[in-house]
């Protein structure tokens, strides 16, 4: 989780291109759906005992099952969805890995998860603010905020302090 | 800390534990003492006027006592003065002042499994480990290097105790650990301590290199204190005090000699809290808590254990 | 003099809460100096400004004491997941809840009392009628987990965070009167992510040698820290969770109500290492003071004027008084001489 703070919400991820562990003696490359180009290119530079893994659907369960055996020498490269990207790097935090095992790749998509503040509801592949919570409804404003517990950003109602103050529609990058 | 935040104790007992380790117990003059977390330190002041020595020392005994602490305390023939008065100078019925606790080395507790390299008295910190790690049901293996006619204090305690857990090798007696095969294999989730001379820890964090262990995983606390080097002057600019600082003092003991109070903790160059601004002069770094930006700017040092690389230093004090 | 605890008043619906002349006396006044600096303005956390003042005690019970936790009943009776810890904070929960009732019973022996025989304990809390034998380091012995239990007795919020990997992490707390921010979305963060929309600070290495200075605070020896920021009415609960039942009072003020309605909301940020679990608690007191009631007091009068002129915009727009603040001035330019 090579990630660095920069200027903004200094819990917004930032995502650095990521390089082979040359340390590492096992390599587990991990993509959520198709292996993305990137991905596919760090495997085949790597010559060290390594595997590949895409888990178009998998459980939680399946994944925490892929690294029963993963060594303590070892590097896990993780491509998907931002979303993806921190709950799979938080179960490997779980497992044991150190923050310097485990890589993650810029996400393949700009759609975020959205926490809203007042329902504590997730809503999914959001691209643009204002946007409405799957759970209660409220339109809400996304943040930069940023938890890799929840793998989701801050967002709150956007026209809370004035009902008839919408902000304009923007996208989110 | 300054003195004012120290606590008053009594020695109650001594015991030659090793031949060049001696355990002192302290107990409260008044009052309680606080417990204290697996690893944590003390800093103790002895000795007085000019002979007055501050020593960071890790707590040994079991954290949840609050009636007495114990520290060990090895003679170092190079020392500086503070083990060979610990040594010849302090007697049960003695009181000392120490800070209150503060912990550079807790475990990690999230790890799944707790590998502790001990070399000499370093023994001491993992002593105040194992009580915690056996209520917690954490899995651990303690390794254990001495030489038996120097230290070795509590193996044989240690080995009774924690049975194949404990692995002790006398050097004296030709034992030496293979730390490259204790690394080997582990599994993930574990993490490594060292307390030892600096050859141990760097011994340790060159094997994990080489296996390709992650560093996050790796955790050392350095026992030695202040190294001696080329005496210097020093100056305050903003009391206009100049001070000399022997080849055998450190910056911070000159600074204290001379009632300046200087924040500290570690007295190791970990903590961060002794920094003082530098005008002037420049710097040995020997600390491991400014960054290496803030070392080449010349601006900031660690007077507990960094020094001048010249003859002189002008310090903002 | 000692403010009692008196009656129930509220912090919502009809806002009964009221500060006494004595409460406003010794009103923890944020503002050092005329000109507004952001700083880490970290200070020993030791009695100073003797008998009766906000300072006097490790934990401040003030007149406000049943009506604060009153208030919070209703908090976590409707949400309770603003108490959360985490299962590895457990030890640090127990910490916590031992520096309070040793400290509470030491400093305020006529409402508190504990007693203590090895782990079997005994706390009576007189105020609010609770009388508890259970056994130290047993969660199954108290009502309740540590942490719920002991925040319910205590006034301001309480945030404990782990030390681990060269960081401080927010691992469990209990959080019903927080100036805007929610502890189920910051739970697990670390303290530079907590801190992640706070401006100016990370630019200018305020978060990272504040970091530092906490990762190194011995046992025993707590600092503490002022923040403010300005509240529409007496409303402790201004959590994110419920802006979208009180962000529109933000839009409510006028020139003829700003002094009424306006509260300076200074928080007072203890931080304690626990001995046990080396964990560092954060106790958030949140004192409420309308600005008709601070105006009393003519020292503070100016010097809000002035400091409240010289805010920088960022943080304007980050506390949230946007709507409000040219307001505030001007109501405050009429206490200042210079004007």
């Amino acid at each position: 989780m090579q990630t660095e703070q920069v200027n903004g919400v200094a819990s917004k991820p930032v995502y650095t291109p990521v390089e082979l562990n040359p340390k590492s003696r096992f390599h587990l490359f991990i993509a959520e759906q198709d292996v993305p180009v990137e991905l596919q290119s760090l495997y085949d530079r790597c010559q060290e005992d390594k595997a590949v893994a895409a888990y178009a659907s998998a459980s939680d369960a399946q994944l925490l099952e892929s690294l029963v055996t993963f060594p303590l020498t070892g590097t896990l490269y993780l491509a998907g969805t931002e979303p993806f990207l921190w709950r799979v790097a938080s179960h490997a935090r779980e497992a044991g890995l150190c923050s310097d095992q485990v890589r993650l790749l810029a996400p393949i998509s700009r759609e975020r998860h959205l926490f809203c503040c007042h329902c504590h509801t997730i809503t999914e592949g959001v691209t643009y603010s204002p946007y409405a919570c799957s759970g209660c409804g409220a339109m809400l404003e996304v943040t930069d905020h940023f938890s890799r517990l929840h793998g989701a950003y801050f967002s709150f109602q956007a026209n809370a302090e004035d009902s008839t103050d919408m902000p304009e529609k923007r996208e989110v990058n | 800390m300054s003195s004012i935040d120290q606590m008053s104790v009594k020695v109650t007992a001594i015991e030659q534990v090793a031949p060049m380790i001696k355990a002192f117990t302290l107990q409260p003059l008044e009052g309680q003492l606080t417990p204290f977390s697996a690893g944590a330190h003390v800093v103790v002041e002895m000795g007085e006027g000019e002979q007055r020595y501050r020593n960071a020392y890790s707590l040994m005994s079991n954290p949840n006592d609050n009636r007495q602490y114990q520290i060990a305390v090895r003679l170092q023939e190079a020392s500086r003065g503070g083990s060979i008065y610990m040594h010849e100078q302090v007697a049960v019925g003695d009181e000392l002042k120490i800070s209150p606790p503060a912990n550079l080395f807790a475990p990690a507790w999230k790890a799944n499994k707790h590998v502790l390299f001990a070399g000499g008295v370093g023994i001491t910190p993992f002593l105040s480990y194992v009580p915690v790690m056996q209520q917690r049901e954490a899995e651990f293996e303690l390794h254990y290097m001495y030489r038996s006619q120097q230290t070795g204090a509590y193996s044989a305690e240690l080995t009774e105790q924690l049975g194949d857990a404990c692995r002790c090798y006398d050097a004296d007696q030709g034992s030496r650990c293979d730390i490259a095969a204790v690394m080997a294999d582990q599994p993930l989730g574990t993490h490594f301590y060292i307390c030892g001379p600096e050859s141990l820890i760097e011994a340790v964090r060159a094997t994990a290199d080489e296996l390709g262990i992650p560093a996050g995983a790796i955790h050392w606390e350095e026992f030695a204190g202040a190294k001696p080097g080329q005496p210097f002057k020093v100056e305050l600019s903003r009391s206009g005090v100049e001070l000399a600082v022997a080849a055998d003092t450190s910056l911070l003991e000159a600074l204290e000699a001379a009632d300046i109070d200087i924040q500290h903790l570690c007295r190791a160059g970990v903590c961060g809290q002794c920094v003082c601004d530098v005008t002037e002069g420049e710097i040995e770094h020997r600390d491991s808590y400014l960054s290496d930006a803030e070392k080449q700017s010349g601006k900031q040092m660690m007077p507990c254990v960094s020094r001048a690389a010249g003859e002189r230093l002008v310090l903002d004090i | 003099m000692r403010v009692a605890p008196k009656e129930i008043q509220s912090f919502r619906d009809d806002f009964t809460y009221t500060n006494s002349a004595a409460a406003i006396e010794r009103f923890p006044f944020p503002f050092p100096e005329d000109e507004y600096r952001y700083s880490v303005n970290i200070e020993a956390h030791q009695p100073k400004g003797g008998e009766g003042s906000a300072f006097e005690h490790y934990i401040d019970v003030d007149e406000h004491y049943l009506s604060e936790m009153a208030e919070r009943e209703l908090v976590l009776d409707d949400m309770p997941s603003r108490c959360l810890a985490m299962p590895h904070m457990e030890l640090a929960c127990w910490d916590m809840l031992e520096r309070f009732m040793v400290s509470l019973a030491e400093d305020y022996p006529e409402h508190f009392a504990l007693t203590r025989d090895g782990d079997n304990w005994h706390w009576e809390n007189k105020l609010l009628h609770i009388d508890d034998h259970f056994t130290f380091g047993d969660s199954t012995t108290l009502p309740r987990p540590p942490l719920d239990y002991i925040g319910r007795q205590v006034q301001g919020d309480f945030a404990l965070m782990d030390q681990r990997e060269g960081n401080l992490f927010m691992d469990a707390g209990m959080v019903t009167c927080p100036a805007d921010w929610s502890l189920a979305f910051d739970a697990g963060m670390s303290f530079d992510e907590w801190h992640g929309p706070v401006p100016m600070v990370h630019s200018e290495g305020i978060i990272e040698r504040a970091r530092k200075y906490l990762m190194a605070l011995p046992v025993g020896q707590p600092v503490r820290r002022l923040n403010w920021t300005l509240t529409v009415n007496a409303r402790m609960d201004t959590s994110s969770e419920k802006y979208n039942e009180w962000g529109h009072e933000r839009a409510s003020i006028t020139p003829e109500n700003v002094g009424e309605k306006i509260y300076l909301r200074v928080e007072v940020q203890v931080l304690d290492r626990m001995p046990r679990s080396n964990a560092v608690t954060i106790s958030i007191r949140t004192y409420l003071l309308s600005l008709e009631d601070l105006v009393t007091n003519k020292a503070w009068a100016v010097r809000m004027h002035r400091t409240m002129k010289t805010l920088p915009q960022a943080l304007i727009d980050y506390k949230g008084l946007t709507r409000f603040h040219g307001m505030v001035v001007d109501y405050l330019s009429q206490f200042d001489p210079a004007n």
